[in-house]
Order: C-alpha cells, then sequence, then structure tokens
C-alpha cells in the first residue's frame, strides 16, 4: 500500500485533509481517503502522515499488504505503536499474515506535550462517551490540559448512524452546557474496507485515533470511551491493550472508562442532566419518532432504559418515547450475545432491589437460555476435534 | 494508610527526597520511605508526593487499607490511572476487599520539564535490546531518544558490593549508547519485603514511582518488557495493562517491548558488540566479580546461553563464569522444578534444532510441554468460564492465596 499526496482542500465553506491510498498487493482501487471539517476548524487540519498511516495500517495488514509506505516523514513513536498493535491483533485473531512493515523516514522531531494542551472527547451521545466526559469534568480541574475541551462529532464511521443533523442540533445545546467545543467531522475513512467485521475487530480505535492525528495542530491528547469494563473484556478493536498503541509523541490516545461497569456508567450520566437531555444509544435510526433521539423498542434502547429504570432516571430519560418496560418486552426484545451478557447480568440484583422481579425473572430466563445454548458449543467443539464432526449437529442447534 | 512530611535532605553526596508512610488498618510500623541520587543529579529529585504514591498505594490495597490520604495535591492524570491499575489487580487477583479510596486534592498545574526520556537499566536482555531498538528506530534528535539510564539499588540488587559491579559493568554500555546513568538509591521495599507481591502486583508501580521521583529531569520514562504478546495472560507486577497507568501529566510511563520475542531481542544485544560485551542477566548477585557478572549455572544464564549459541554470539562473549551445554548439564537446569520459564524455551526449539542441537532442542520442547495446561485443563477452564461464572477459578485463587501466605492475615 501506497500512502501519498497528502493535501488541503477546501469547498463549500469545508476542509478537508485528504492523502491518496493505492494498493500493491491486492486487487483495490486507488482511494482518496479524507478527514473534512467546517471552516472554523480547518485551520487545525494537519497534513503529516499520522492520521492517514493510522487509518490504513489495519485494512492494510488484513488484505495481506506486505508494507506500507508512506510519502513523508513516520512518527517513531506511533511507528512502534502500530507495529504492537499489529502484533496484538495478530494473535488475537490468529492472523496468518507476514509482517506489514511500514516504510517511511522517521520523523527527528516531536512537539512538546505543553504545546497542544487542548484534550478531546469523541462524543457520540452514547453512555460510554457522555460517561467518559462527565467523569473527566468530575475528576479534572477545568484548566487542566487533561481537561476535556473539544469533543469530536464524527459523520462516516456508524452502519446505520442517525442523520447528522438530527444529531448535530442535540449534542451543539449538550457541548454548550458541557463547557466543550463541538468539532464535526466527516470521513470517508471507511470506504478502504467496509465491513463491519474488520471495524469491530480491528480498525475502530485506528479510525477513531486517526480522526484525533488530524487535529494534532490542536489537540496533545483523545480519549476513547471504553465499551466494556475490566471483568468483561475480550479482543476487539478498541481495547486497553490496543488503544494507547495509536499514540503518536504529539497526541496521546487514551482508552478511558474500563474500570467502570456499564451500570456505573449510566449512573453517571444520569447524574447529568444535560448528558441525559441528550443520550442517543438507538440502534434502528430509521425508526426513530418525531421529538426523540431513540426508538425505545430496539436492544440498545431496551437494555439503556431498563437500566435508567433501576437508577430512578427514567422519567427523566426525555430523549426515548414513554415505554412501559413489562416482562412481554423484555422476553421479545433481549437478544444476547458475548458481546452485551455481562449488561444484563448487573441488572438482576437492581431490578430485584426496585421490586421489578417481573424483568429481573424475564432477563433471567434470557440468560439461562443463553447459557444452556452456550453449553452445546464446547460440547460441540469436543466432538469436533475428537469424534470427527458426529456431535456437529448440536452446535447448530445452540 | 497516610503519606505525609515530604521533606529533602543531602548527606554523604547525595540528595534524598523522603515521606512517612503511615498504615491504618494494618499493624504496620510507620516508615520513612525514600529515593536518593548523587548530588550531581541533585537536580533531578522531585518534591512532591506523585512518586510516594505511586510506591505505596499497591501496598496499600493489597494489606487491605480503606483510604489512602495524600498531604498535598496529586496530578489527576495519575490519579485516574490508579484508579484503573486497581481495578485491574483487584479483578486479576480475586480481592474481596473494597476498593481504596483515594484522598487527596488535585493539582491544578502541569509542571513539565523539557522534553527527556530515560530508561531503566539493568544490563539484561530487556533492556539492553531496548535501549539498542532506541537507537536505531528514533532519530537522537527525537525527544523520545533515550538520554538516560537508570540503575536503581535498592529493589533487585541490594548489596553495595554488587551494585558497583552492575554499575561498573554498565558504564561502557553507557558511553557508546550516548546515555547518562543515573543511580538511583530508594528502600520502597520495605514497605512490603515479599517477593510474590513484587512479581505479581507491584513491579512495576516501583519502577514508576523512581521516574516520578526524577521528574524535575524527565518526561518519559521506558520500562523494558519481559514478556511478549503471545504471553501475556495473567496479570503481572509489570504489564502492559498495568503499567501506562502510573503515567501522570508531567510523566509518561511506557512499558515497552512487548512485540518483539525474548530471543529476537537477544539478537538485537548480540548485534550490539558492547552490550554482549557487558550482558547481565544473573541475579546471583552474591557470586558477582568484576568483569563477571554472570555465574553461567543458574537457570537465566543457561537459557540465554542457548539463545546466543543459536545466534552465533556464544564465542563472541566472555561474560560468563563457566559455559556448560551438553545435554545433561543442561538438562539438570531446564528441567527443574523450579523453573517457570517455558515461554523463552518455546522461541528456542526451533533454532536449536536448526544449528544441529537436536539434543538440547528436544530439551526445550520437553520443557515447554511440561509447562504447559494438558488440554483436559484449559477445557475445564472453559466451561468454568462460560457455565459456572468462574466458581472453579475462584476456589482455585483460594487456594493460590492461602499457599502465598500472608494474604488472609490480613483480612482478606
Amino acid at each position: 500500500m501506497k500512502i501519498a499526496n497528502i493535501r488541503l482542500e477546501s469547498a463549500h465553506a469545508r476542509m478537508r485533509a485528504v492523502g491518496t491510498v493505492t494498493w500493491e498487493d491486492c486487487r483495490r482501487p486507488s482511494q482518496d481517503v479524507y478527514f473534512e471539517t467546517t471552516e472554523e476548524f480547518g485551520g487545525h487540519l494537519s497534513t503529516d502522515t499520522d492520521a492517514f498511516l493510522t487509518a490504513a495500517v489495519m485494512p492494510a495488514l488484513a488484505h495481506g499488504e506486505r508494507r506500507l509506505l508512506i510519502e513523508g516523514e513516520i512518527c517513531p513513536v506511533l511507528r512502534d505503536g502500530l507495529v504492537t498493535a499489529m502484533g496484538l491483533v495478530s494473535h488475537w485473531y490468529q492472523l496468518r499474515r507476514p509482517p506489514l512493515v511500514l516504510d517511511g523516514k522517521a520523523r527527528p522531531t516531536g512537539a512538546s506535550r505543553s504545546s497542544a494542551p487542548r484534550s478531546a472527547v469523541f462524543v457520540s451521545g452514547d453512555i460510554d462517551s457522555l460517561a467518559t466526559l462527565r467523569a473527566n469534568r468530575l475528576n479534572y480541574p477545568p484548566r487542566h490540559p487533561a481537561a476535556a475541551q473539544d469533543g469530536f462529532l464524527v459523520c462516516g464511521l456508524e452502519e446505520q448512524p442517525p442523520a447528522f443533523k438530527d444529531l448535530l442540533a442535540p449534542l451543539s445545546d449538550f457541548a454548550r452546557a458541557a463547557d466543550i467545543r463541538l468539532i464535526p467531522i466527516h470521513t470517508n475513512l471507511r470506504c478502504l474496507d467496509d465491513s463491519a467485521e474488520l471495524w469491530s475487530d480491528l480498525s475502530e480505535a485506528a479510525g477513531l485515533a486517526s480522526i484525533a492525528h488530524a487535529f494534532k495542530l490542536r489537540i496533545g491528547k483523545a480519549y476513547i470511551a471504553a465499551r466494556h469494563d475490566i471483568p468483561n473484556l475480550s479482543p476487539q478493536a478498541s481495547h486497553p491493550l490496543l488503544d494507547p498503541n495509536y499514540s503518536s509523541y504529539d497526541v496521546a490516545i487514551r482508552h478511558d472508562g474500563v474500570a467502570r461497569s456499564r451500570l456505573a456508567k449510566t449512573k453517571l450520566v444520569a447524574e447529568w442532566d444535560v448528558a441525559l437531555a441528550a443520550l442517543t444509544v438507538c440502534e434502528r435510526a430509521g425508526d426513530v419518532s418525531a421529538g426523540y433521539l431513540n426508538c425505545g423498542e430496539c436492544e440498545k434502547c431496551l437494555r439503556t432504559l431498563l437500566t435508567l429504570l433501576v437508577l430512578g432516571a427514567i422519567e427523566r430519560a426525555t430523549t426515548f418515547p414513554r415505554i412501559d418496560l413489562s416482562e412481554e418486552i423484555a422476553l421479545s426484545t433481549i437478544t444476547l450475545d458475548r458481546r452485551n451478557v455481562h449488561f444484563y447480568r448487573e441488572l438482576i440484583a437492581p431490578l430485584q432491589a426496585i421490586g421489578r422481579d417481573d424483568l429481573a425473572a424475564s432477563i433471567q430466563r434470557r440468560l439461562d437460555r443463553y447459557h444452556a445454548a452456550g453449553w452445546r458449543r464446547p460440547l460441540a467443539s469436543f466432538g469436533r476435534h475428537r469424534l470427527s464432526g458426529r456431535l456437529r449437529g448440536t452446535e447448530r442447534d445452540g | 494508610m497516610k503519606v505525609e512530611g515530604l521533606r529533602t535532605t543531602e548527606r554523604n553526596g547525595r540528595r534524598r527526597v523522603v515521606a512517612t508512610i503511615t498504615w491504618e488498618d494494618s499493624d504496620r510500623p510507620a516508615q520513612d520511605i525514600y529515593f536518593e541520587i548523587p548530588l550531581e543529579f541533585g537536580g533531578a529529585l522531585t518534591a512532591d508526593y506523585d512518586a510516594f504514591v505511586v510506591a505505596a498505594i499497591i501496598p496499600a490495597l493489597w494489606h487491605a487499607e480503606r483510604r489512602f490520604v495524600v498531604d498535598g495535591p496529586l496530578c489527576p492524570t495519575l490519579h485516574d490511572g490508579l484508579r484503573v491499575a486497581m481495578a485491574w489487580i483487584r479483578e486479576s487477583r480475586r480481592l474481596a476487599h473494597p476498593p481504596l479510596t483515594v484522598e487527596a486534592r488535585h493539582r491544578q498545574v502541569v509542571h513539565r520539564a523539557s522534553e527527556r526520556g530515560a530508561c531503566f537499566l539493568s544490563g539484561g536482555i530487556d533492556s539492553l535490546s531496548m535501549l539498542r531498538r532506541n537507537r536505531l528506530d528514533y532519530p537522537r534528535s527525537h525527544p523520545a531518544s533515550i538520554r538516560d539510564g537508570i540503575i536503581a539499588f535498592g529493589l533487585e540488587v541490594e548489596q553495595p558490593e554488587a551494585f558497583t559491579h552492575v554499575v561498573d559493568n554498565l558504564m561502557p554500555v553507557a558511553e557508546d549508547a550516548d546515555v547518562e546513568l543515573i543511580p538511583v538509591y530508594t528502600n520502597i521495599r520495605a514497605l512490603e519485603p515479599s517477593w510474590s507481591v513484587w512479581t505479581d502486583v507491584w513491579q512495576g508501580a516501583v519502577w514508576a514511582a523512581i521516574a516520578h521521583a526524577l521528574k524535575r529531569r524527565l518526561t518519559l520514562a521506558y520500562l523494558a518488557s519481559s514478556t511478549s504478546i503471545p504471553y501475556l495472560k495473567s496479570l503481572q507486577g509489570t504489564d502492559p495493562r498495568l503499567d501506562p497507568n502510573y503515567s501522570s501529566e508531567e510523566l509518561l510511563f511506557r512499558h515497552d517491548g512487548i512485540a518483539l520475542s525474548r530471543f529476537a531481542k537477544t539478537r538485537l544485544v548480540a548485534d550490539w558488540p558492547v552490550a554482549l560485551a557487558h550482558l547481565r542477566v544473573c541475579n546471583e548477585s552474591a557470586r558477582y566479580q568484576t568483569g563477571k557478572l554472570n555465574c553461567g549455572r543458574c537457570e537465566k544464564c543457561v537459557r540465554t546461553q542457548l539463545a546466543l549459541l543459536c545466534l552465533g554470539a556464544l564465542d563472541g562473549t566472555d561474560v560468563f563464569q563457566t559455559v556448560d551445554l551438553s545435554e545433561a548439564a543442561v538438562r539438570a537446569v531446564v528441567m527443574s522444578r523450579h523453573n517457570y520459564w517455558y515461554a523463552s524455551y518455546e522461541q528456542l526449539i526451533e533454532p536449536l534444532e536448526a544449528i544441529g542441537r537436536r539434543d538440547l532442542s528436544r530439551l526445550a520442547a520437553a520443557r515447554v510441554a511440561m509447562s504447559k495446561p494438558p488440554r483436559w485443563r484449559r477445557e475445564l477452564a472453559e466451561v468454568d468460564r462460560r457455565h459456572l461464572g468462574g466458581a472453579l477459578r475462584r476456589i482455585r485463587a483460594l487456594f493460590w492465596r492461602e499457599s502465598r501466605g500472608g494474604h488472609e492475615a490480613n483480612g482478606t
């Protein structure tokens, strides 16, 4: 893979940093990858290699490119980190690839950390990002360089994003109340490979970090909100072991919030009215009724509503339509997988504590069913290895 | 636990920063903990509480102190990181007592020194390969290029004479790499002398504490990893999941080198003549002699000799007091039940085969097979994780704690 011709372009009151990506070892067309923002923030876009290198490294690795040659100097700290990041994902997913060589001259200098003392947080409106910002507000003095002053609102990364304009209005209100500058960003970095698996397993944090690097003239640190807490970590594209490797000398990338459970994070959000008024967790943006930011019916909405219920905050959750949380709704909506099962597990005791044994029981029933199916998986695995697949039918049933 | 009474003293040509640590919930005496450096580096010593907090918080957590009171401001970034580090330790070691609450006011401003990087330099494979890689990959003008090498007395080398040997031995390496060698003296380990606490949960924090003590001179400190990605399983005292959390806004603490295997690191050292001539891997410090710091007989020496043999570099160094890589001699060391280092032997199987030492390659393979849990145990662990909610692991952890001793005595 080659990345060349990194440049700034400006049109229609927007500025973008653009680089041309050419694949060398697989048949994919050349692509212009860009990071775009409004004129107000366009002066802070950087045209050095860090953003493009970080955005392209995982797609290049996944598609078996042998090298990534970039026109310009590479930050040696970032190069070191990317090698480690590739080592981690190669080990996690047993990628049988020759190592990708990062080809380019080492940059001889780095910015002093004190030269860009602003910190930014990625703001999507979900529980994780709002909790990260809330914890930051509570834990850092306002003028401290690690206190978040900017919020990146990014369009172009989600599978089914809410319309940008629908998100911009409530989050702009929120940003004003939370005293952060909201920086709207459009990027097409996922054009390098738009598969959901690549994004969720390998690329997500690298993509977010690349956006932070694109704004290195403005920020020295960016927080990526953790999705899972320590007891529930598993290999995925944003992980406390992985994300800091996307730091350069100039921009530190922090995976934030891994010590807090989802319930603890939701509590942080529930105790902050301005955040509750901007809360956007919904996965079905197309089904959201006018006047709301969430459909209230999808799995993620239901899970968040259940959590707000146990925290006594559901009445104040005005971004959701009023839903009567019944056993039937819980049973019909909850679908468990390895990435959400622990969110439900931690709700059972609090639901019982507020007297909603019906909801606790329905979650427990779902969990029992999930685990009952689960015991068949190792059995099927055993069958594959020891009995030449004679038990394979059990895996399908599971 | 309380940390208070910060003061600086000078005597015998050294400057020392001291604080008093008082236990509140454990029946342990108050202790004065110090960091000390020669006066020529005295300007590097920092008189704030960050270093003492990093040094003492893990023993406080381990011994179930309920709060950690700091009599001075603390960097909020460091405070945040310590919460995460403690969460990792609580989860990985299944600590049952409530989390430790840190009571400290936050430092409002950042006093950052001019950009300068240092590494901890013991003279072993990990630290020498880290320094070498830094020299190869970082332009000298880059602020992350290593300029200082820190060598600590009182952690793993505790006899003054042995420490002198270690420092003298490192001087030529420091000169060749153009780093300034800074000896640091500390009694941190008096807080918790247990070797298992040191290796299992504490080590990274202690090294970080030393770097914090020098932050009027440093903004970046590298600690060489002693493991590599495929072997990152249970949390260790120095670990890439833990160590970065000991960073503050003023000092970045990096756990460096997990992408390289021990064998790849040994190759880096073997290709650096001055490092190969001054390598020190042996922990048998009582046997140190001038210019001969490796006994040549212990497991670590033999393991390193095997790697150097594969790389064709063993004949090019005389750092070992003795070399005997006959099958019988190697078997006696490698197959000992006290040898836990199967990972390094896994990396040696093919290279030993490639140089025609099938006898040693078979030994390495046997060592690995002996160390890896049998398949039934791995499958049982999976069933436990998925269906028993980790009950078997918790029972095992309970026995583990009992066998290590000390912990139950403190109410956990």
